[in-house]
């Protein structure tokens, strides 16, 4: 028996769906193949589709995330090797590497959205890559610098900070 | 960049994760939770994994001073990382005032370098850090010959990093001499002894795969058992590995770790080629070895690791 490919539909945080295949979604997000999976008793027997809340990410992140999974998923179907493409590491020759650092080429707001949304729903390498990304953009901070992005507050006496800075001088 | 200050850990963990080392070392500036952070066991294997990605080859040089009371004497040791062709560039240059004794080849594991030297002084450096650490004395060797030699690895069932090496005792005739062997885990204080080697032990440098060194056995050709002594870090426990099948060479003359295998040169019988040849574990059980190449031996080739 020929069985439709199943689909699901994804509701951002603002109220916007977006339709994905199953299987794509579920082999790259961790957290919706779990909601999956307990939705799936009471779907057996019907025809209605699925449309899953996703309340701690937006329309615009949702939209580019989904580009990012059916872009790794449809790579590894031509070769049939999954795993190296939807699970490669940031870093490695792989011919979605351009993709991937055009993919991240985005400004500062979007990267930070995208890697909560990736923590979120368990996509471990859209997780890594973003993660590397605002590591990329941190290289050349200065310490000041990096407080203020990240809005830390140096919890550091002033002997203390020294002394920690003493100790790794060289790096400076 | 938007200032999120709910940025959870486990995301922090993983942007510092993916810094260059460098980078990581100035964040410990940060506040006190990076610093607990970039210091926990758990986030310095994270780095190490995502390190490997982009490993670099390293060479390290000594420098020394002329004869001293015992010999020559190294104060200085350079790290250098290899760039292509004949560049490199200068990563970290270790002085070492007092001077620590001639060095052989170093071991290496996970960017850790251990030197040990002709004073029976042994080392641990981290280039990428800048940590050196002199390890406690080990147990004196009589031979003038078998200057002891370290091997360094990582035991996967402690989580430790290990040192071993052999030494040569007065054996119960005052003519005859011992072979020894000693353990030390990183963090600790003292060597211990273990059970003796099967065999006497040659002077070169061991190889460490994935938990196990390899040394050289010092017998004449009649009495070798034409198999390399192989040391578990883990069960701290001796056993053989055999040579090369090779028609055409001669005994095995310099091994190391390469791409995770066990990997040996060895010249056929009247020194026209050099064959590589490296260790494989099919299935765990039935490791053999497997002819990598065999080089013209017009110019001398050794198989040289990645660090």
């Amino acid at each position: 028996m020929a069985s439709e490919k199943k689909v699901v539909f994804l509701r951002s945080s603002d109220g916007e769906a977006f339709e994905v295949s199953e299987e794509v979604i579920s082999a790259a997000s961790v957290t919706i193949k779990g909601m999956i999976d307990e939705e799936s008793p009471s779907r057996a027997d019907t025809a209605a589709t699925t449309t899953l809340a996703i309340p701690n990410v937006t329309a615009a992140t949702l939209s580019r995330v989904l580009h990012y999974v059916n872009k790794h998923f449809d790579a590894a179907a031509v070769v049939g090797r999954p795993d190296d493409y939807i699970f490669c590491a940031p870093g490695d020759e792989h011919p979605l590497a351009r993709f991937d650092d055009d993919f991240v080429d985005v400004d500062n707001d979007t990267l930070i959205d995208l890697v909560h949304a990736a923590e979120y729903l368990h996509i471990k390498k859209l997780f890594d890559l973003t993660c590397k990304a605002v590591a990329d953009k941190l290289k050349g901070r200065t310490i000041d610098q990096i407080r203020e992005t990240f809005g830390i507050v140096n919890d550091y006496t002033v002997e203390e900070e020294v002394e920690v800075y003493r100790e790794n001088s060289w790096a400076f | 960049m938007r200032t999120v200050a709910c940025i959870p850990d486990d995301v922090i963990f993983n942007i510092l994760s993916q810094l260059p080392t460098k980078s990581v070392i100035r964040c410990k500036s940060v506040c006190k939770a990076w610093l607990t952070i970039i210091s926990s066991e758990h986030f310095i294997r994270a780095h190490l994994d995502f390190s490997r990605v982009r490993s670099t080859t390293l060479v390290v040089s000594r420098r020394y001073m002329g004869w001293q009371h015992e010999g020559m004497d190294s104060t200085c040791m350079g790290f250098y990382r290899y760039i292509g062709g004949s560049k490199v560039e200068i990563v970290h240059s270790q002085d070492i005032p007092k001077g620590i004794g001639l060095w052989a080849t170093p071991s290496h594991c996970d960017g850790l370098i251990l030197v040990s030297t002709e004073k029976q002084v042994t080392v641990v450096c981290n280039p990428a850090t800048r940590e050196f650490v002199k390890l406690p004395k080990g147990s004196d060797s009589i031979s003038s010959i078998h200057k002891s030699r370290a091997g360094f690895g990582f035991d996967p069932c402690s989580n430790k990093y290990k040192a071993a090496r052999f030494f040569y005792e007065t054996g119960n005739e005052k003519s005859e001499t011992v072979c020894r062997f000693e353990v030390h885990t990183l963090g600790t204080s003292t060597w211990r002894r273990t059970a003796d080697p099967p065999y006497p032990i040659f002077w070169t440098p061991p190889a460490h795969v994935q938990g196990y060194l390899y040394w050289r056995i010092d017998l004449p050709p009649s009495k070798h058992p034409k198999a390399f002594v192989k040391f578990s870090l883990s069960e701290e426990m001796f056993s053989l590995t055999p040579y090369p099948p090779s028609k055409e060479a001669k005994k095995p003359v310099y091994f190391i770790e390469l791409e995770g295998k066990l990997c040996c040169a060895c010249f056929t019988k009247r020194f026209e080629a050099v064959e590589i040849w490296t260790w494989t574990l099919d299935n765990d059980k039935s490791p053999k070895w497997t002819q990598y190449c065999t080089n013209s031996a017009e110019e001398h080739h050794y198989p040289a690791s990645r660090i």
